[in-house]
């Protein structure tokens, strides 16, 4: 069980990465807490070998926004504000946090596939890609020695 | 109490590209010697690296991050030995791995050889030092290396003395590396596709590399050459006796010779390995360490330390690209701007190389902001659509780089490793200038968008010069076969010794140096 309402943290997720919506050439983002990432975050904060700095960050955005209510009630530019706020106090220990938040969110099929990549790991089956073509060289290949003796 | 072993003839500090290598020469040319390896950390299994795992976009953030400051802090414990270095006053940061293969476990593979020109800087351009040899007393070396751990590439190259040993295909270059392509073409400048010491096809029991992508968190098939693979299995077949997981803590010595090591094993005994010949390979920063905890080597032990500073400009093209498919490497690389021109400002030179994409996480922390709705945006238009063009930057030996010592002593017995670095106001020049050129070349390509990074903090993937070689005793801690001016018998064999470094990445040289440093020994105990 979190020390932080499961309110709070949807909405801490879902201003780090609200999602985006379609476009002709791109589907849809989810936001985080549509995939679960606030739940995610809840869990970590329950057995995340680096579970207190997770706690810590959040405490102190409880800490900036005055309460965590303050936060929740506040409209997503306020909201922004109290993070930038946030990540200007100690951006390593920040971005730290983040990492956490957005390795969830960006290892999502749904996100990785809205975002046009195959959803499997890089092995074993690896990628194809054309041979290289030599003919792109033909101007290089007339030059003189360009090294030194 | 130590434990004391049996004397050997030669004892070997470290088991990565210099001390694999090292090995490997040693016990062909003279097979009657005792030659036993210490290696502070382990074998590395596939299984451990995490390409065919679903979380491996976070693992390559942090348990198999290229810094061993990152992986120190990961979550999980990583499977490299690493130590602490302070590098608060290194304007650039160490990347290494520890184990059996060092950084070729986790290297790009990229596996250029230095130009003619590097071995005498003082001489053709009045900076830095002449190296004791030239290019062509190494070049049987380079050749014999390239054989060894397998290169991939096309001959030909006009930047280059034509190059002897065979080549597998070149690897794909790709929709990136087309584009580049393009651009150089249309300024006609330079380029050529890499030599990477990766298959294309298979060979030497090897496959041909699959594209997978994240060479630097080891390769899971082997297609990319480590030492573990190419020179370890023919050195411990030749008799070499490799002891893993022991941490040397100390070069014994008495009356100016080396007599051996002590070191700790990983149950934290103690033992005395006795040696007629001492030889260190432990990278441009455990080397000096070594050498510098043990008293030995003289005053210019840790000095002269260089990195290669990087600078890049991310290319973000409207068609799209690769994204994250095939060695994360250079693909093609420039050196019209390589051999000195001092009507550009400054001394010496820079390649310019051509790299691929990240995973989709690792993207995402280039992203300005990298949160909210502007970031996703901003990662959602540029994955999958960009590359980058690196802009690698010859550095030259200063005394005030250095590594030195702290008072602190770290977990693995040894005082701390404290860097000193500095980027040098050539160099800086150096990078402005590279700059302008990458961009110069993306606009001749069409692309799109780019964003510059002036400054690359976590670059110092090469460790090199600390323990030059060189003809005075005043200016370099040994002579041209890496024997210490102070102790004779004590030999350094990798990056440590580069007197300078030109501007590419210095596998291929360091195995090359070994490898005849190897054959020199083996030439004076008659093998």
């Amino acid at each position: 069980m979190s020390q932080f309402s499961p309110e709070f943290l949807t909405l801490v997720v879902d201003t780090l990465l609200p999602g985006l919506p379609a476009t002709a050439s791109h589907p849809a983002l989810p936001a985080a807490s549509q995939i679960g990432v606030d739940r995610q975050l809840a869990d970590h904060l329950g057995q995340h070998p680096q579970r207190d700095r997770l706690a810590g960050r959040l405490g102190m955005l409880v800490q900036l926004a005055g309460d965590e209510q303050s936060f929740v009630r506040a409209d997503m530019a306020t909201r922004i504000r109290f993070i930038q706020s946030l990540e200007a106090l100690d951006t390593a220990a920040f971005y730290a946090f983040l990492m956490v938040v957005t390795a969830d969110y960006y290892e999502t099929e749904a996100v990785i596939r809205a975002m046009g990549w195959p959803v499997k790991p890089p092995q074993p089956q690896g990628y194809p890609l054309p041979a290289f073509d030599e003919a792109l060289l033909a101007s290089v290949k007339t030059r003189a020695a360009l090294w030194r003796e | 109490m130590p434990i004391t072993h049996e004397p050997v003839d030669v004892v070997v500090i470290g088991a990565g590209m210099g001390g694999a290598a090292f090995c490997y020469q040693l016990s062909a040319r003279a097979p009657q010697l005792r030659i036993t390896c210490l290696e502070r950390g382990d074998w590395l299994h596939p299984q451990q690296m995490p390409a065919t795992r679903p979380d491996f976009q976070r693992l390559a953030l942090s348990t198999w991050a290229l810094a061993p400051s990152v992986r120190q802090q990961a979550p999980e414990a990583s499977p490299s030995a690493d130590y602490r270095v302070d590098d608060s006053a290194s304007a650039i940061k160490p990347l290494m791995w520890c184990g059996v293969g060092g950084s070729s476990l986790t290297w790009a593979a990229h596996f250029p050889r230095l130009h003619p020109s590097d071995f005498k800087t003082q001489t053709l351009d009045g900076v830095g030092n002449d190296w004791p040899f030239s290019y062509f007393d190494l070049e049987p070396y380079y050749d014999q290396n390239d054989t060894m751990m397998g290169v991939s590439g096309l001959a030909g190259d006009p930047a280059y003395p034509p190059k002897r040993s065979p080549r597998m295909p070149p690897l794909p270059i790709g929709r990136m590396g087309e584009k580049a392509a393009q651009g150089f073409n249309a300024l006609g400048w330079h380029w050529w596709p890499v030599d990477a010491a990766i298959n294309s096809v298979a060979q030497q029991g090897r496959p041909g590399c699959n594209n997978c992508g994240p060479c630097q968190q080891g390769c899971v098939t082997h297609a990319k050459a480590s030492t573990d693979q190419t020179y370890w299995p023919h050195a411990l077949r030749q008799g070499v006796a490799l002891r893993t997981r022991c941490v040397t803590q100390e070069i014994l010595a008495q009356a100016g010779r080396a007599t051996g090591v002590c070191y700790r094993d990983a149950a934290g005994q103690e033992h005395l390995q006795p040696a007629a010949y001492v030889v260190v390979a432990a990278n441009g920063i455990g080397t000096p360490r070594l050498l510098l905890a043990s008293g030995l080597g003289g005053d210019m032990v840790g000095r002269c330390l260089m990195f290669h500073p990087v600078a890049y400009i991310r290319a973000i093209c409207q068609e799209e690209m690769d994204g994250p498919a095939g060695p994360i490497g250079c693909a093609i690389y420039s050196h019209e701007f390589y051999e000195t021109q001092r009507a550009r400002g400054f001394v010496r030179g820079f390649q310019l190389q051509v790299t691929r994409e990240n995973p989709l996480l690792s993207q995402s922390t280039y992203a300005e902001p990298r949160w909210g709705l502007a970031g996703q945006e901003q990662l959602r238009e540029e994955f999958r659509h960009s590359f980058r063009v690196m802009v690698v930057t010859e550095d030259l030996p200063e005394l005030h780089n250095r590594v030195t010592l702290n008072d602190q002593i770290e977990s693995d017995g040894l005082p701390q490793a404290k860097l000193d670095y500095v980027i040098a106001e050539n160099t800086q020049r150096m990078l402005t200038y590279g700059l302008a050129r990458a961009q110069e070349v993306l606009e001749a390509a069409g692309v799109a968008r780019m964003v510059t990074t002036a400054y690359a903090p976590l670059t110092g993937w090469h460790l090199l010069g600390t323990a030059r070689m060189g003809n005075d005793p005043s200016t370099s801690v040994t002579d041209s076969r890496g024997r210490c001016h102070t102790t004779p018998n004590l030999i350094i064999a990798d990056g440590s010794l580069l007197p300078t470094v030109g501007a590419v990445n210095p596998g291929s040289t360091i195995g090359a140096l070994a490898l005849k440093i190897a054959d020199d020994l083996a030439q004076e105990v008659g093998g």
